[in-house]
């Protein structure tokens, strides 16, 4: 489940075989290595994972964290893993549990994390679980910035968080427009950038960028004939 | 103007008239605001002091279509503005003139995209394309020395162009 977590970045996973599908296709596409000074002597081009890595430039998975324990200790199933990159932690939760996790990280007293950064999704196509809810937050008063995880489904609906923190509600309507996402508890989940008509959600990766409504256009403009 | 437009050949009477007229319209085009993106940050720029919009006499930028003659579309024109430009640009009164500021508004720029209108003379007829991104104050001001050419070539006259081209 942690190799899942990884962004689709060029990286090899620190001593740890790389898992079937997903991160083929990270090592088939040409690394841009963020390690240059250790990657040089080297080939770049071998998927096979490098015996001496540069600390820190790699997923590493959490050992002892806090957090991560507490959260391990009161939802124990649901909690599945906790990565940590260049000192930012990245916990995976199941949706189940989602929107409890949510509200001991903004409760809590020790966590506290009252700031919801950015609430987003991305879309993973050949998975079962497609899409991959993502949730940054930071803590203002312990200044400590987190992210979280979570896989769904394609038709699965997320709880939404807005009765947490006010901010998610337009960052949800983005995702809902934008991916086709749909969050239960939402007061006005409807389009926000594109028109309130249009058929389609862009940002899925089975979309083709430059596929325009044409029902929507011929409803709404009147496109004249180009001058010569 | 309907009364006198299109009745005589050309003779000296339409040349005075024409000069006349083409001459307060060229010297006065009131432009609407329409700043989009970027480009818009270009068009203040041309309208604050050091590349003064206002000596070509087109620095009152007015906030309604139904007081000015000119528009300038300065910025990238989505699928869901075009709309709004159609009714604003339907709004204007005539003689009204469109400048198309920058790549996007003239072909859609570097966004081949679905919610982005590849040129805005999908939607509005355009006299002046201004190519850039953004254009420099300098090319704007060109551009609408151009446009003002172009309502020089006005006539009232039976066999002249009337209006601008559609």
């Amino acid at each position: 489940m942690s190799e899942e977590d990884k962004p689709k970045q060029p990286q090899e996973p620190e001593g740890q075989e790389p898992p079937a599908p997903e991160t083929e296709k990270k090592e088939a596409s040409a690394p841009s290595e963020p390690n240059p000074k250790a990657a040089a002597p080297e080939k770049p081009a071998k998927p096979a994972p490098k015996a001496a890595k540069k600390k820190g430039l790699s997923y590493e998975d959490l050992e002892d964290d806090a957090l991560l324990n507490r959260l391990k200790e009161k939802f124990s199933e649901g909690i599945s893993s906790g990565q940590s990159f260049l000192n930012q932690p990245t916990y995976s939760v199941s949706v189940d549990c989602l929107y409890d996790v949510m509200v001991e990280l903004k409760d809590s007293p020790d966590w506290d994390f009252d700031y919801l950064v950015d609430l987003t999704a991305l879309d993973y196509l050949e998975d079962e679980k497609r899409f991959c809810m993502v949730y940054h937050l930071y803590s203002y008063k312990h200044g400590k910035l987190i992210r979280v995880k979570a896989r769904i489904a394609e038709e699965e609906v997320v709880p939404s968080v807005t009765s947490i923190w006010k901010t998610a509600d337009w960052m949800e309507r983005e995702v809902y427009d934008l991916f086709g996402i749909e969050f239960s508890g939402h007061h006005n989940l409807k389009r926000i950038l594109l028109p309130d008509d249009w058929h389609g959600h862009p940002l899925r990766k089975d979309y083709d960028i430059k596929l325009q409504d044409q029902a929507w256009i011929k409803k709404h403009l009147h496109i004249r004939k180009t001058p010569e | 103007m309907g009364l006198i437009e299109n009745r005589m050949e050309k003779n000296i009477v339409t040349t005075t008239v024409d000069s006349v007229f083409n001459w307060a319209r060229k010297s006065s085009l009131w432009p609407m605001t329409f700043g989009l993106a970027c480009c818009a940050i270009e068009m203040m720029a041309t309208g604050a002091s050091r590349f003064d919009m206002d000596r070509f006499g087109a620095g009152i930028f007015r906030p309604s279509p139904r007081q000015s003659d000119l528009i300038i579309i300065a910025g990238t024109v989505t699928l869901k503005m075009a709309e709004v430009i159609q009714r604003l640009y339907d709004q204007m009164p005539e003689p009204k003139w469109v400048i198309s500021m920058g790549a996007c508004s003239s072909a859609g720029g570097p966004f081949d995209t679905y919610s982005t209108l590849q040129g805005v003379d999908k939607v509005i007829p355009v006299d002046v394309y201004i190519p850039g991104c953004p254009p420099r104050p300098e090319a704007l001001l060109y551009g609408l020395m151009r446009l003002q050419d172009k309502i020089d070539q006005m006539t009232i006259a039976k066999e002249g162009k009337q209006l601008q081209a559609n």
